[in-house]
């Protein structure tokens, strides 16, 4: 079970996961949600409703944040929930995206 | 006839000792009167001695005395006092010697109390009264009250000891010690005391003089053994030991049981069945100049099917019992595990490993895991030219005769070379022995393969990284938003990818400098390594196909870089050096020792050991990082020499010509006129010594 919901602002747009975070749900990841968001200066990710994640998942996370950025986006990651951070923490998602996608 | 001895003592326990040990009886079988307690004096000054009077009682009286004394402990104080002087007119004259000190009853203006027939007697005429301090262990009570300290007695007071025995149970208890092995049982004895009044002559001050009879009382064995019972002990308990335990009237610690230690075995050994070190004799001279080489035995070599290791199985050990009757596991033991490298290979059973080639053995001995491997021995028996080609073999050389001119030998592995060497190059990893002259080479020993060199430490930390990988992947499953069903459809790459770039970056930088090295040297590896670097690169860093599929092939991937490490023969465990004759015009480098026997011309050798020339050094330049020992060096007027060494070395040198150049660290001299028995240092100041 994966959605997600895009409340857009001006110069920001808000996606909101709900479901898990998986080799299934990165498609629409990469397929619906990139082109959605990448033309706002601001994008935030709320994890908020995330249970679980997989290493495609994360994979996938991580290539978005890369590409968004290319662009000049700048991209946060928030509400993480304390037992995916700490599948986070493990992989040092932290160390790899920057601490300034964390604020 | 009845015996009587008087005694005389410090104190009347000593005379009655005495007394006993006199007449040769024991003290049931006597009658005791203290005639005169004796004293300390005033300041220890006019100590008085105690004097008693023993008498050998007959049997028959013993028993009546026993009666007698059982009903006249309630000893009633009699008024008539002259009873007592019976004592002394009945003392068989031998009391009149040697007492002469003592009071006689006229003298008695003081009260006076003394013990007859188990019966106090108190006398007290005058306005003194007599004094009493009762025994140390007994009771006494004097009108119904207990004596507790010295007290006055007057007529009529009522004296009387307790005769109810004085039971002082037995203690003990057990104790377990750590490794539940042993059971010991701490005993102090019980014992019952019956005290009975000691006559005894009257006396101003009557310290209360009394027999003790001891009982013992053994403790009860059963309720020993229920308590060891209760403590959970069933095994190894010792029934004699717990009887002797109950019955000692001693204090001390039984072991009343013991149980079965584990008998320890013996791990796995091996024993090798070829020389395991490289011999360093070198080869002898003969009269002629000429050189014997059946001296030289540089390599140990062995045969194709020689078995070159064999295993002695580990000896298990045996399981004892504790006290709880548990069995006791003693040391689980280790097996020596074999594994093959290059040209050997393990039998099927495990224990043997045999030699698939002949060659030079190597064998790499860590914990209980013993590698061998043999290195191929390559022997060429002609010169090195044109016709042969060049030589670059994974092994030893040997070359029966020389190298010419333009032509390469390289091996790693050492190098024999019999014959002369010309303009030549001549690479060895280990060490090279040239018994012929060496005429304008170019010389490399002990410097290794650069890929090798490089690769080694790179191995080691590609394990260690890979293991630390595997857990971070097992501790990550355990994770509760952590879902693993992905991985089985696409390979560990999507996580590798990750853990790559985050925790395990630096694991990543390791594995491109891998992926480098052996991409540069892939022409010169074998197959087995350029396999391995490619599974290495499709595993972690090309993941197209996604990595590695599973944490078992991770696990395989790390045995093999592991095996890849181990069959590597370091250095470590082969010494480097050049063995050299003549050296003229060549450039010689060496990671160990060098020895020019017969000297060199116009060279450059530079050596990280010490450098030995057993002829003259004439011209070039020649360093030694361990010091230098030569013969002769220099020209008289001719080609510029210098001789360097490192600070913390020396040079001696039997003969050295003008213009000759030594420098030690970065102090040098120029001789400006020959000298003899040089021996160049820096002293502790860094003073440049010649002499």
């Amino acid at each position: 079970m994966f959605a997600y919901q895009i409340n857009r602002n001006e110069d920001e747009a808000v996606v909101i996961f709900e479901g898990d975070l998986d080799i299934e749900s990165g498609e629409v990841l990469e397929e619906d949600i990139l082109p959605a968001v990448s033309e706002y200066p601001n994008i935030r990710l709320n994890f908020g409703e995330v249970y679980f994640v997989d290493s495609s998942g994360i994979g996938l996370i991580i290539r978005t944040v890369d590409e968004l950025r290319e662009r000049g986006r700048s991209v946060k990651i928030e509400h993480v929930r304390p037992e995916v951070m700490e599948v986070f923490e493990l992989l040092q998602i932290r160390e790899i995206l920057g601490e300034e996608a964390f604020d | 006839m009845k015996r009587t001895i008087i005694t005389r003592a410090k104190n009347p326990e000593a005379a009655v000792e005495e007394a006993l040990h006199l007449l040769s009886v024991s003290r049931e079988s006597v009658q005791i009167e203290i005639l005169e307690p004796g004293g300390r004096g005033v300041l220890g000054i006019g100590a008085r001695l105690a004097v008693v009077k023993v008498s050998v009682t007959e049997p028959e009286q013993k028993e009546e005395d026993k009666a007698r004394t059982a009903a006249a402990v309630k000893a009633s104080v009699s008024a008539d006092f002259s009873s007592a002087k019976t004592y002394e007119k009945s003392d068989d004259g031998l009391g009149g010697s040697g007492l002469g000190e003592r009071p006689t009853v006229q003298d008695m203006q003081e009260g006076e109390v003394g013990i007859q027939d188990g019966r106090f007697r108190i006398r007290a005429p005058g306005s003194r009264l007599p004094m009493l301090t009762p025994p140390l262990r007994a009771t006494l009570y004097k009108n119904g009250a207990r004596v507790e300290g010295k007290v006055p007695l007057a007529p009529g007071d009522e004296l009387e000891l307790d005769e109810e025995p004085l039971v002082e149970e037995p203690v003990w208890r057990i104790e377990l010690d750590e490794s539940l092995l042993r059971a010991d049982l701490h005993v102090r004895p019980g014992f019952e005391r019956r005290y009975k009044l000691m006559d005894c002559l009257p006396q101003p001050h009557l310290i209360v003089p009394v027999s003790e009879t001891r009982t013992f009382l053994p403790i009860d064995a059963a309720a020993v053994r229920g308590r060891l019972k209760e403590m959970g002990v069933v095994y190894g308990i010792r029934g004699e030991t717990i009887a002797e335990a109950c019955a000692s009237e001693h204090s001390g610690v039984f072991a009343v049981a013991e149980g079965t230690p584990a008998e320890e075995g013996a791990d796995g050994k091996f024993e090798t069945n070829f020389e395991v070190e490289t011999k360093r004799l070198s080869p002898k001279s003969r009269e002629d100049g000429t050189i014997d080489y059946r001296e030289v035995v540089q390599f140990p070599t062995v045969a194709e099917g020689q078995v070159l290791v064999r295993t002695l199985p580990a000896r298990p050990g045996r399981p004892g019992r504790d006290l709880f009757d548990r069995p006791i596991e003693p040391r689980p033991v280790q097996s020596i595990v074999l594994a093959a490298g290059e040209g050997a290979s393990v039998t099927e059973d495990g224990r043997r490993v045999v030699a698939l080639r002949p060659g030079m053995p190597k064998l790499k001995h860590q914990g209980f895991r013993v590698h061998v491997s043999v290195m191929p021995k390559l022997s060429h028996t002609s010169d090195v030219d044109l016709k042969s080609g060049n030589i670059r073999f994974r092994g030893d050389v040997e070359i029966s005769g020389g190298v010419q001119n333009g032509m390469k030998v390289e091996a790693f592995g050492s190098i024999a070379i019999r014959g002369p060497v010309g303009s030549a190059v001549i690479d060895a990893s280990y060490s090279l022995i040239a018994s012929g002259s060496v005429i304008g080479a170019q010389v490399n020993v002990g410097k290794r393969n650069e890929f090798l060199d490089q690769i080694e430490p790179l191995l080691l930390e590609i394990s260690v990284q890979t293991q630390l990988l595997q857990s971070a992947i097992e501790q990550l499953g355990r994770t509760a938003a952590f879902k693993l069903n992905d991985l089985k459809q696409t390979g560990l790459g999507t996580l590798l990818s990750v853990l790559l770039r985050g925790k395990f970056k630096g694991f990543h930088a390791v594995l491109m400098r891998f992926s480098e090295q052996a991409a540069k040297n892939e022409a010169q590896l074998d197959e087995e390594w350029n396999g391995y670097a490619n599974r290495l690169r499709s595993g972690f860093l090309d993941l197209r196909q996604g990595g590695f599929r599973d944490e078992a092939e991770l696990e395989r991937f790390r045995r093999h870089t592991l095996e890849l490490y181990e069959s590597f023969c370091g250095a470590g465990d082969q010494t480097v050096f050049a063995d050299l004759q003549y050296v003229q015009n060549s450039h010689v480098y060496c990671g160990g020792n060098v020895r020019a026997a017969k000297g060199g011309y116009n060279s450059t050798i530079y050596c990280q050991g010490a450098l030995e020339a057993g002829g003259t050094l004439r011209g070039g330049m020649y360093f030694a990082a361990g010091g230098m020992k030569v013969k002769e060096v220099g020209a008289p007027g001719g080609a510029a020499t210098k001789l360097q060494v490192s600070e913390t070395s020396a040079i001696r040198a039997g003969r050295v010509m003008e213009g000759t150049v030594v420098q030690i660290g970065r102090r040098s001299f120029q001789f400006v006129e020959a000298a003899s028995n040089v021996h160049a240092r820096l002293d502790p100041s860094g003073e440049l010594l010649l002499f």
